[in-house]
């Protein structure tokens, strides 16, 4: 009689998976047609306009070419102005925070205090990107000291004045990193580890809390679900890039290189916290 | 999130600030903030830590409510 119930349970169980499956599987289909469509449409679309594409190319190489000199001094000075707006910026927010907070704190001010933690907490956010921005333009700025002719006389002297600007660049936003670290961690005493230290994020986890834990797996969860969709785009249009404008192989290769390691991080570290 | 607490008047009748808490349980303020305003369910170890405290009993601070289907 068990034994009976047991199957007619396991058959409802696959009956449902099944329905389950034909149901998504109607849908899944109307998406593959879709991207299909899409696909080619956008395959098609490249080819016409790829001259225009080219044409941009040119323009961009026609600028350079005549503005060699001004991008090659601009662009490093803003590297610096953008840094010193930012040091202004956060140095003003570091330190109206630390005026108030021993003060919120014993009053028990809660909305108060939060609005100060989720203030640094975007500060933080700016800081970062503010270290990509710092690495695109110095990177840029190589490639065009290796792509335009600026002369062997003056190619040294840009060059010492671009790694200047990426060097103080990078220093603001080391210091000014510490600095948020450093007002955070006034806040909450319980928080570890020094942004100089080379395992800062290690000690700072681990002083995390349960609920902290818990913030960081969701956005990391978030960070994995949107960088897989971005990767996804990102190879569709390098494909119809290099398709259009030939911009190389390798920067597809790159891509799938960021989504295979991403995918087989997450799946290994999934595996090795279930302790199957 | 079907459980409540009543987390702010214990800590008031203790004359406790969010801080201490978390110092006491080994939280931080920013947890006890999220546990107050019903953002986090604690772990039962939390829960417990929390309660002893206050020298109550876990379902004296919370209590969970079924959610209506």
């Amino acid at each position: 009689m068990k034994e009976k119930n047991n199957s007619s349970v396991h058959h409802e169980l696959e009956e449902n998976i099944k329905k389950e499956n034909k149901k998504a599987g109607i849908r899944f289909i109307v998406i593959i047609i879709c991207s299909a469509v899409l696909g080619a449409a956008g395959g098609m679309l490249t080819v016409m306009v790829r001259e225009d594409l080219k044409s941009i190319g040119e323009i961009f190489e026609t600028f350079m070419t005549e503005h060699m000199t001004a991008v090659a001094v601009a662009v490093p000075a803003g590297q610096i102005a953008i840094a010193a707006v930012a040091a202004v910026w956060c140095l003003h927010n570091i330190k109206s925070s630390k005026k108030n907070v021993w003060k919120l704190i014993n009053e028990d001010n809660d909305e108060e205090l939060r609005k100060i933690e989720k203030k640094l907490s975007y500060d933080m956010w700016l800081i970062s990107g503010l270290m990509i921005l710092h690495f695109l333009l110095f990177s840029f700025m190589l490639m065009i000291f290796a792509d335009f002719d600026y002369g062997p006389d003056r190619i040294p002297r840009l060059s010492l004045y671009s790694v200047l600007s990426f060097v103080i660049g990078i220093g603001v936003v080391i210091v000014l990193q510490q600095k948020l670290v450093d007002c955070i961690k006034l806040i909450n005493p319980e928080k570890k580890g020094s942004v100089y230290e080379i395992h800062f994020e290690k000690k700072w986890e681990e002083s995390s809390d349960e609920a902290e834990k818990q913030i960081n797996c969701k956005a990391a969860y978030r960070t994995y679900k949107v960088v897989t969709y971005l990767c996804i785009v990102l190879w569709m249009v390098l494909m119809f890039l290099e398709i259009a404008t030939g911009t190389g192989f390798l920067s597809i290769i790159v891509v799938l290189i960021i989504w295979g390691v991403m995918l087989s991080v997450y799946s290994y570290y999934c595996i090795k916290y279930s302790n199957y | 999130m079907p459980l409540y607490n009543h987390l702010k008047e214990y800590r008031a009748k203790k004359n406790l600030n969010q801080q201490q808490l978390g110092g006491l349980v080994g939280a931080s303020r920013q947890t006890i903030s999220l546990i107050e305003r019903g953002d986090y369910s604690p772990s039962i170890i939390l829960a417990i830590k929390i309660a002893k405290v206050f020298d109550a009993s876990v379902e004296d601070i919370f209590t969970y409510e079924e959610e209506e289907k």
